[in-house]
């Protein structure tokens, strides 16, 4: 399933979430694999991560987690995100060096699809963008 | 050293025939030649691909065989037990008009778990858009092109009903092609699209995928500033065409998931473009090479 969610940093934090599975001290200077997921521009110019929720990937060993809680820092600094979350997100990387995880079960609730068990979730999906009129109906006439 | 051993007998076949590309003839005008499975000019001496692996993220370029083809071997070695995606889709035109995508959730696979991904009982390469949205890509590669004379030919696997060049060939943003307003700015597009291009919907529409054509096909696009032709399996249909808007930006995926430009399960095989119009006589027989091709 693919879903948004909005982020005005979303090509850095797409990019940071990358080097968890491939650090830059260990690329190639011609690979041209940058990111995670793919960036789209709303309508109304938010930008939003096309985040695939059953993507896996390797955690590198050497991956380092300071570049996603650098940007994930104002979001408990403004109390968004629960104190403890970069804690939680660190601990999880340590426990997974090495191991495949679904990016998305890491994704704290804020950034996860809203429901009835998560009414505060800022994700939406595909149809929940059109309804909003934040990407057109791509229904022809 | 197996893409350089390609590489060196790569003017040749294995029986020692000088190798003829299915596009020599056809070079005059490129805008761009991307194909997964083989060379198609004998010019071109590079990478077809560049792959991801996915066991650990590494990246390399994957060349042709003695006979033009992708070197599936180097490529299933280099893969290894897991999946590989294609990053770039190098430009054969010389152009250096290579197509890439940089995000990984959004790369075509051509592994998939030790198996190539193939198409048609020819059994050919293909990148398979696991996702859909926005697939290879290559930013402003026309943006000094004006021009509205355009052709296309390219082959492809649709996985559902939809219109077909537009969805795997769109030139934007401020393409004709760009009908449906699948990139960011796409209500501008569209509205604009609506203003000067109404009518291509009804030339699209008879190709839709429940006909009998079948998934898989072969289709050629021609804009000549007045006239849009575009046909599939030999079958033609022509529109007005008067924009005032050049080509400028090549998508090979299509940007957006859910848009018609791209949808999980389509598959990718060559996509060819020329910046001049090259008649239909010649974008039907080079369609019709690619038909038999990838059969």
């Amino acid at each position: 399933m693919k879903l948004f969610t909005p982020a005005a940093d979303a090509t850095a934090m797409s990019m940071a979430l990358y080097e968890l599975h491939r650090p830059a001290a260990v690329r190639d200077t011609r690979d041209g694999t940058t990111s995670l997921y793919g960036v789209r521009e709303a309508l109304d110019k938010s930008l939003w991560l096309e985040v695939d929720t059953e993507l896996s990937i390797r955690i590198h060993p050497q991956a380092s987690l300071a570049t996603v809680a650098a940007l994930l820092q104002p979001y408990v600094n403004d109390g968004r995100l629960p104190a403890g979350t970069l804690e939680g997100l660190s601990a999880y990387v340590e426990a997974n060096r090495g191991l495949r995880i679904v990016v998305y079960e890491a994704f704290p609730a804020l950034f996860k699809l809203a429901d009835t068990d998560n009414p505060t979730g800022l994700g939406r999906t595909f149809e929940q963008m059109i309804q909003e009129k934040r990407l057109p109906n791509p229904t022809l006439p | 050293m197996r893409l350089a051993l390609s590489t060196s007998l790569s003017s040749f076949t294995k029986y020692g025939v000088p190798f003829v590309g299915p596009l020599d003839a056809y070079a005059t005008g490129l805008g761009g030649a991307y194909s997964v499975a083989r060379r198609v000019l004998s010019s071109y001496m590079g990478a077809l691909i560049r792959v991801r692996r996915d066991s650990d993220g590494t990246e390399a370029d994957i060349g042709f065989d003695a006979d033009g083809l992708l070197d599936v071997n180097a490529l299933l070695t280099f893969s290894g037990l897991g999946s590989a995606y294609i990053v770039t889709i190098y430009d054969q035109s010389g152009l250096g008009r290579h197509v890439t995508c940089s995000s990984l959730s959004n790369q075509l696979r051509i592994v998939n778990s030790v198996v190539l991904e193939v198409v048609g009982s020819n059994g050919r390469p293909n990148g398979y858009a696991v996702n859909g949205g926005e697939g290879p890509y290559v930013s402003a590669a026309f943006t000094a092109n004006t021009s509205t004379t355009l052709s296309a030919v390219s082959s492809f696997f649709m996985s559902s009903a939809q219109v077909v060049i537009p969805r795997y060939l769109s030139l934007t943003k401020d393409s004709a092609l760009d009908y449906y307003g699948g990139d960011n700015i796409g209500v501008f597009v569209r509205q604009d699209f609506n203003a000067r291009l109404a009518t291509v919907y009804n030339f699209a529409y008879p190709f839709s995928i429940d006909t009998a054509l079948g998934n898989t096909r072969s289709a050629y696009f021609r804009a000549t500033g007045s006239q849009m032709e575009l046909n599939i399996g030999g079958t033609s249909a022509t529109s007005a065409f008067s924009t005032t808007l050049g080509f400028n930006r090549v998508v090979l995926s299509g940007p957006g998931s859910g848009s018609p430009q791209s949808e999980a399960g389509d598959r990718h095989m060559e996509h060819v473009i020329w910046q001049t119009d090259i008649g239909a006589t010649a974008a039907a027989a080079i369609r019709a090479e690619q038909e038999a091709f990838y059969a």
